[in-house]
């Protein structure tokens, strides 16, 4: 049994991140969202080992879909651990404990740190073997970063949606949602809006960690208002709102403005 | 006195059982047929699958594993109260958007297909997590559609587009998912204290 000490806010914080960080990372949904990310890339490797006309532009997709996938299955593994108190009936006794509903969210948005790092690691050793066997684009180290971007919002969205909708139903909701939706064939404007979408351009590419970030923060806050509404979430609150909103605008402005197709 | 003893049985069995994944799979479902997408009619369908897995979700699994009913039987019960509703929402959702014959067989056969897949996932599920298998049904099928992705038209086993061989073809294969799937529910029936 690991116990965590009472302390400063932020030693306590920590300390829940690390035991729900590592909670997670054993988690048979993060398992199962890593096997995911692995078929991906084995059927990109396949290819690589069996034809030689693979390139990264053309077949690393299934390496993308299959590390997407990961994150929506973190988010479901988050949504399941932030619902314990609710599947448990644990919410009364754990309302005992000298930390607030508040720093429990962000403990668990802490923990969330630990799967999003792990994966990265995990993208970004596929990256440097792909670029042994073929031309891998410079832009694809942003990209990387876009998983951890991706793999902090989706947390976020099951952190919120445990938050404000207890249900152990809905997370796979959403997750269904994003498996079966997708924004369209020809590329829009509106489409960077879509979590998974991969900007063409080192600097847009950027934009939409932004984006991502900003939603997490949004999310977050969002999440907390739940239990307390004070000026710290608020400050929070506002502050992601104009993040996502300024990187939005940006990226719309952008993404379709230039000659050529849209740099989705 | 045996009629009103399975009419209350039935009615206490109905209390037992978690519906908001129903209500939940149903608003969701008729927002996005709403959006006017006719090719999601795939969404309702599966979640409202899904929604059926949270049937077997008893939080008297424990005390009822004791009692002379079986197991089987007390499924067969949260059955009989879960798929009649599941089938005439869905029935209501995706009627709208369906053309032909062949059309409604075939999304009838992925229907039927889903919700055997999801009772057989949550019956063995249940088992594990003493009767919550509801919430492991649905990331399991979302995987199973994942891992069904992968293989080529050819050979997936749940197609959710086109495949060679047509109507019939993806008939064929989501009528052997629901059968498969029943077969796993009948399997995770027997009851605990009759395995050896």
């Amino acid at each position: 049994m690991t116990s965590i000490s009472s302390g400063p806010a932020r030693g306590v914080l920590v300390a829940l991140a690390r035991v729900d960080g590592r909670h997670l990372l054993v988690s048979p949904l993060f398992l199962v969202g890593l096997g995911v990310a692995l078929l991906g890339t084995a059927v990109f490797v396949l290819g690589v080992l069996t034809d030689d006309a693979t390139t990264w532009s053309n077949d690393a997709w299934t390496i993308g879909v299959g590390f997407f996938l990961a994150a929506v299955f973190a988010m479901l593994a988050v949504n399941r651990a932030s619902l314990r108190d609710h599947r448990e009936h644990t919410g009364e006794q754990h309302g005992s404990l000298p930390t607030n509903q508040t720093l429990r969210l962000a403990g668990m948005f802490g923990a969330v740190l630990w799967p999003a790092i792990v994966s990265t690691l995990l993208l970004g050793v596929v990256v440097v073997f792909a670029s042994t066997q073929v031309d891998v684009p410079v832009i694809t180290i942003v990209h990387v970063l876009h998983n951890a971007a991706l793999f902090l919002m989706l947390g976020a969205v099951g952190l919120t949606l445990a938050a404000w909708v207890p249900s152990s139903f809905a997370a796979p909701v959403v997750a269904f949602a994003l498996y079966f939706i997708d924004p369209g064939e020809t590329p829009a404007a509106w489409h960077v809006i879509w979590p998974f979408a991969t900007l063409g351009t080192v600097e847009l590419a950027m934009w939409h960690i932004v984006y991502l970030l900003g939603l997490a923060l949004l999310l977050l806050a969002t999440a907390a208002t739940r239990w307390e509404r004070g000026r710290g979430q608020a400050i929070v609150f506002l502050g992601s709102a104009a993040t996502v909103a300024a990187s939005v605008t940006v990226l719309i402005i952008r993404v379709c403005s230039q000659a050529g197709p849209c740099l989705l | 006195m045996p009629a009103v003893t399975t009419a209350a049985g039935l009615r206490y069995t109905a209390m037992t059982i978690p519906w908001h994944p129903m209500v939940i799979a149903t608003v969701v479902g008729a927002a996005v047929l709403a959006s006017g997408h006719a090719r999601l009619v795939v969404i309702p369908t599966t979640l409202l699958a899904a929604a059926a897995g949270f049937a077997f979700d008893d939080s008297s699994y424990e005390t009822l594993a004791a009692s002379p009913s079986s197991l089987i039987r007390r499924r067969l019960g949260r059955l009989i109260v879960v798929i009649p509703p599941t089938i005439i929402l869905w029935t209501a959702l995706v009627s709208q958007g369906v053309n032909g014959r062949q059309e409604t067989l075939t999304l009838v056969a992925m229907f039927a297909g889903l919700v055997g897949l999801t009772l057989g996932i949550a019956g063995v599920a249940a088992l594990r997590t003493g009767g919550r298998g509801g919430a492991v049904a649905a990331p399991v099928l979302l995987l199973a559609l994942i891992v069904s992705a992968v293989f080529p038209p050819l050979w997936r086993p749940l197609p959710l587009g086109d495949v060679p061989g047509g109507w019939p073809a993806l008939q064929t294969r989501w009528s052997t998912a629901a059968v498969i799937g029943t077969l796993v529910l009948l399997v995770s029936s027997r009851d605990p204290a009759r395995r050896r």
